[in-house]
């Protein structure tokens, strides 16, 4: 279970996170969502503790304030915005760097198996800095998976934590990271993620978190969050939610929908 | 799925228990090599007969065990605690371009040194008599430490160093060095400027066992614990929050990997003055060779640093005979082309 309490975060003069409190229980994927600068990065980055907050981050009966890193680490893994290598690895050797960082062991196989689970097969031994933004994304990726490839680990559920994991991804590999989320919460671990397609999240998300002005705007399930007004007043434009039956919702400007 | 052909532009890795054996044979060559070299005319057959029982008179066992012995052991132990410390500072900066000589803290510690040549004199009886010949090598150390902690922090912003300003800021602290060495030589006595020279002559000629002694206690600790941070280093290169994602204490990684690179330049220097561009030229070469693996990386940079320096020191004593070039003219003219083409081919990662 993650939870937080009257959670703040304030950087330099500005007081980004205004006093957060919500719970995302382990086998769901609970999206982030929210128009820029709402604090959804900063979010993520608050419940892994690498900005300074006030409240607290509780990570499967943990603190996360008071928990040893390398114990963290052992069931939360976490993928950035961007990842800057600073060596010429290969795509299997940050793939391994990963499987070091989990827990239990790892057959020498793994990397090119989760690199093939990300659809990129057979490209182990290609230098990381070779390869396009979207590739590079991937193998980012699967060094996740690899630190997080139990997703019950001895310590409670293993939790992935996602900063806008399909930012640079094609349609096709936007729908096979949400699948691979889904998998990893179906088989009892826990997802949060940072989004900004509406629709991937209403396809892929057990639970929507709607950021505006630091502040939760809306929780709940997709059903609920992504309503017309709920969106019209967190982002700012004319947008339309309609329902397919038995699909939930799906999200268009209301521009597309009247040609305006 | 799997693709088990091999893919076009893949990298094949050799063995690094290969590599490392090679380069430890490579290394015990060159050693061999430099030990049948020299002026007095004593060659590789002389002492091949000294190993089979023949022994050899006094004057080449004098040359032999008080020059030559020294000299080599000398050269392995800087050529390595050069090449650890820069391949220890290049993860720690996440940059290839990062070396103690370059960015200041061979200055740092060269002031350590001088301060303790001049000033040396006014320590209490007992610190003198506890440190003993220590004092130069631990003022270098100190030297050192205090430049690479400022450069961290000047460089270094949220967990990403720029290159730019790590450069600019090694000129700035090299120089700010440089002219309190400077105040320091002018307010020395005869005796001092004596010393001072003979520390500053930057090569392996000093060499002897109390020397070697008076260092090797900065430099051994350096060169065996320094493979218990390659996993640090290794997931720093990804970010300083990604490596502490990955569960590895970030800090206590930054803090060993300064004080090591501190220990290591600083004793390096304290002993043979001014040696650039081994911590340049020996990690990138061994990235080169066998991929950037720090576990790899940072035992083979002591042997391939220890083999090239002593190389150098070849060259340097052969070039000129009988009289010998500084080596650090040497390592210099092989590494600043180095430097050069690592700066100019470097693409991906982080920009200028």
């Amino acid at each position: 279970m993650l939870e937080t309490q009257d959670l703040h975060v304030t950087l330099g003069r500005r007081e980004i996170l205004r006093g957060l409190d919500f719970t995302a229980s382990p086998g769901t994927v609970t999206a982030i969502i929210g128009p820029n600068g709402s604090g959804k990065t900063t979010l993520l980055r608050a419940l892994t503790g690498e900005v300074p907050y006030r409240g607290r981050v509780n990570l499967n009966g943990h603190d996360i304030a008071r928990t040893p890193g390398p114990r963290l680490a052992g069931f939360r893994a976490v993928l950035a915005q961007e990842t800057h290598v600073a060596f010429p690895f290969t795509a299997a050797e940050i793939v391994r760097l990963g499987l070091e960082a989990g827990i239990g062991a790892h057959d020498p196989t793994l990397p090119e198996r989760l690199l093939t689970e990300v659809d990129l097969p057979g490209y182990g031994p290609r230098p990381y800095h070779d390869l396009s933004g979207g590739e590079q994304a991937r193998v980012q990726l699967a060094r996740v998976l690899a630190q997080a490839r139990q997703p019950v680990t001895p310590e409670g559920p293993g939790w992935l934590m996602l900063d806008e994991p399909v930012a640079s991804l094609d349609i096709a590999h936007q729908l096979l990271v949400m699948r691979l989320a889904q998998r990893f919460a179906r088989a009892g671990g826990g997802v949060i993620m940072v989004l900004h397609d509406l629709n991937l999240t209403a396809m892929v998300a057990d639970r929507v978190l709607l950021m505006a002005g630091g502040r939760l705007a809306a929780q709940g399930a997709p059903a609920e969050v992504l309503a017309d007004t709920v969106l019209q007043t967190a982002f700012g434009c004319a947008i339309r939610a309609n329902t397919a039956p038995a699909e939930g919702p799906w999200v268009l400007p209301q521009s597309v929908l009247t040609g305006a | 799925m799997v693709a088990l052909s091999p893919v076009a532009h893949g990298l094949a890795r050799p063995d690094p228990r290969r590599v490392t054996l090679l380069l430890a044979l490579g290394t015990l060559l060159l050693a061999l090599l430099s030990l049948g070299t020299g002026a007095a005319g004593l060659g590789p057959t002389e002492l091949l007969s000294a190993l089979t029982g023949e022994g050899l008179d006094r004057r080449a066992q004098v040359i032999l065990w008080d020059i030559r012995l020294p000299r080599l052991a000398l050269g392995l132990m800087v050529g390595a605690a050069l090449a650890v410390s820069g391949a220890l500072m290049q993860g720690l900066f996440r940059n290839p371009l990062a070396d103690p000589g370059i960015v200041g803290v061979g200055a740092g510690a060269g002031l350590g040194a001088v301060l303790a040549i001049v000033l040396g004199g006014l320590l209490p009886a007992g610190v003198a008599a506890f440190v003993g010949a220590h004092l130069v090598p631990l003022a270098a150390f100190l030297g050192g430490w205090v430049a690479t902690l400022l450069l961290y922090r000047v460089a270094t912003r949220g967990g990403r160093t720029s290159v730019a300003t790590m450069l600019l800021a090694g000129i700035a602290l090299g120089a700010l060095a440089g002219a309190l060495t400077g105040i320091l030589v002018y307010l020395a006595d005869d005796r001092q400027l004596r010393d001072l020279t003979f520390w500053g002559m930057g090569s392996l000629a000093g060499a002897s066992w109390p020397r070697i002694g008076a260092s090797l206690p900065l430099i051994l600790p350096v060169l065996v614990l320094s493979p218990l941070l390659a996993r640090g280093l290794n997931a720093l290169a990804l970010g300083e929050a990604q490596a502490a994602h990955m569960g590895i204490a970030v800090e206590r990684v930054k803090r060993f990997a300064i004080l090591g690179v501190a220990a290591a330049a600083g004793a390096a220097v304290a002993v043979a003055g001014g040696i650039g561009f081994v911590g340049i030229v020996v990690p990138h070469l061994l990235r080169l060779l066998g991929g950037p693996d720090h576990r790899h990386i940072l035992p083979q940079a002591a042997l391939l640093g220890g083999g090239l320096l002593v190389g150098a020191d070849m060259i340097a004593r052969s070039l000129v005979a009988p009289a010998e070039l500084p080596i650090g003219i040497v390592t210099a003219c092989l590494g600043a082309p180095v430097f050069l083409w690592i700066l100019l081919r470097r693409k991906g990662g982080m920009g200028l």
